[in-house]
């Protein structure tokens, strides 16, 4: 029986050898989603400590992280800028904690992204707009690693290269791409230490006890944390999904509110803020703008007496397009059919 | 039209400049079309069309200063910060705004609406990109915290938000 079968999968290896099997082209795909998952499931399963490096529009930034995970699913993270004014961030499982010494500035926003891991079923459908590819294997900070290529089906997103450990899956280094097939931001990382037991003092913030006295700008969400902002997108951005819609105060806006939503193709994410005219501090002269910081655009515009602030790591033409089809719904409703 | 051109990019000098503009005779539309390719003749090199254009206008047309003036001012009035192109723009000047809408993080934002705003408003295009250099940091922070990026990368993105944080304050 042994034999019997070790000469049948002789002749199955010759006769693929001799007539190739068609090999479906889905499968290298799969090998490529596989080490996504990969990846995703790094960031809650791996401890890591180190440096890297920030790059975008010609300037570079060093940064010293440490990223801390427990059993329970809890993350501990603190990211210490070490060029230029120190600046830090304290990430406690859904806390975010921005600590801007130069102005004596404490931001902090109640939703990290613990509750929105990139999901299994996400990944999966990843491939439905990008092309998801294993290319060479490389080496950063002493690592080896797998690079893993995200090619756009259109022009709606960015391309992404991802050198991700080989045995652990963490991403060491981060590419973003644009149409003409040049690197508009990365993150590699220069030293790391893969696997390190707790340290608390990697993740203590170091100024969050001088920091008593400075502004404190928080964000809140209000107690109706979902439901429905009155506003809809006429024209999403192909591919694109509501992943939520909540209210919020934006930090330094105590007791107002703002509708936030939330869209995304399984790894690019848009968010739009609406809020009245009234409160849009300053930021509403009328005139649309666009801006944009490393791979994220923000566009403005003004919509029936609200201000409204797309943005999303995708090209300018993706929050544009969202910002220029949204509506309230009562305008909708009143339209003639 | 090669008189256009050659006035364009400064082939020809002051003087020349002047005669060849007069000979193109009163037609406002070719005086349009020269101011036009000015400005977005600017718009490509990064200058501030509004100052430049405004000077060589001057210069080039001392003899009847006032003839662009009563044509760009209601124009301006109605500007929008959008790319236009009336239904006559010539196929240079589709080329040159395709390349901006190329060349969004090159190109500064205030000479492209110019050159956007001599062209009668048809056809909305794209804006031009300007560094946002914490304007937004309040969105971007609470963007971070919803991006599956953030899921993937972890704390390491938020040096979006706190970059560049030093250069305004708050």
């Amino acid at each position: 029986m042994v034999m019997l079968s070790r000469g049948l999968f002789t002749t199955a290896l010759m006769f693929g050898t001799v007539f190739p099997l068609p090999v479906s082209a889905a499968e290298p795909q799969r090998e490529a989603l596989a080490m996504l998952e990969k990846m995703a499931a790094a960031s809650r399963k791996v401890n890591y400590s180190g440096t890297f490096v920030y790059n975008q529009g010609g300037q570079t930034e060093t940064s010293r992280i440490a990223h801390f995970v427990n059993p329970a699913g809890g993350v501990l993270e603190r990211l210490e800028t070490l060029d230029g004014p120190a600046r830090e961030v304290i990430r406690t499982n859904d806390q975010v904690i921005c600590y801007l010494p130069l102005t004596k500035t404490v931001l902090i926003d109640p939703r990290g992204s613990r509750q929105f891991p990139v999901r299994l079923e996400q990944i999966q459908t990843l491939g439905q707009h990008y092309r998801v590819t294993l290319e060479s294997t490389d080496r950063v900070a002493g690592v080896d690693c797998q690079w893993v290529a995200l090619q756009p089906k259109d022009n709606l997103r960015y391309a992404r290269r991802f050198c991700a450990d080989i045995k652990t899956g963490l991403p060491l280094r981060a590419r973003t791409l644009n149409e003409k097939n040049q690197v508009i931001e990365s993150f590699t990382f220069s030293t790391l230490q893969i696997g390190g037991k707790f340290d608390r003092d990697l993740v203590r913030s170091r100024y969050a006890a001088q920091s008593k006295g400075w502004k404190v700008e928080r964000s809140e969400l209000s107690a109706a944390d979902s439901g429905d902002s009155g506003w809809v997108v006429g024209q999403l951005p192909a591919g694109f999904g509501k992943l939520m819609e909540l209210r919020r105060s934006m930090p330094g806006k105590p007791g107002t509110t703002t509708s936030h939503l939330v869209f995304s193709d399984g790894l690019a994410a848009i968010s739009v803020f609406i809020e009245p005219l009234s409160q849009a501090k300053g930021k509403a002269d009328g005139k649309p703008a666009l801006r944009h910081q490393g791979a994220v655009h923000v566009y403005t515009r003004n919509v029936a007496g609200h201000a409204v602030t797309v943005l999303g790591e995708t090209p300018a033409e993706t929050v544009m397009q969202l910002a220029r089809s949204l509506e309230p719904r009562t305008v909708v409703a009143a339209q003639p059919r | 039209m090669e008189e256009i051109s050659a006035l364009m990019d400064d082939e020809l000098d002051g003087n020349d400049a002047r005669q060849a503009l007069l000979r193109l005779g009163d037609s406002g539309e070719a005086r349009e079309r020269w101011a036009t390719y000015h400005l977005i003749g600017d718009a490509l090199r990064g200058q501030h069309a509004a100052v430049d254009v405004a000077a060589k206008v001057s210069l080039a047309l001392k003899s009847e200063p006032t003839v662009l003036a009563p044509r760009s001012a209601p124009r301006r009035a109605s500007r929008t910060m959008t790319f236009a192109l009336s239904a006559a723009a010539s196929l240079s000047a589709i080329a040159v705004v395709g390349w901006m809408a190329l060349s969004t993080h090159t190109v500064s934002q205030s000479p492209a609406e110019i050159a956007a705003s001599a062209q009668a408003p048809a056809v909305e295009a794209q804006l031009v990109s300007s560094p946002a250099n914490g304007a937004v940091n309040d969105y971007l922070l609470a963007h971070q915290g919803v991006s599956p990026s953030s899921g993937l990368q972890g704390v390491a993105t938020y040096i979006r938000t706190i970059s560049a944080q030093s250069e305004t304050g708050r």
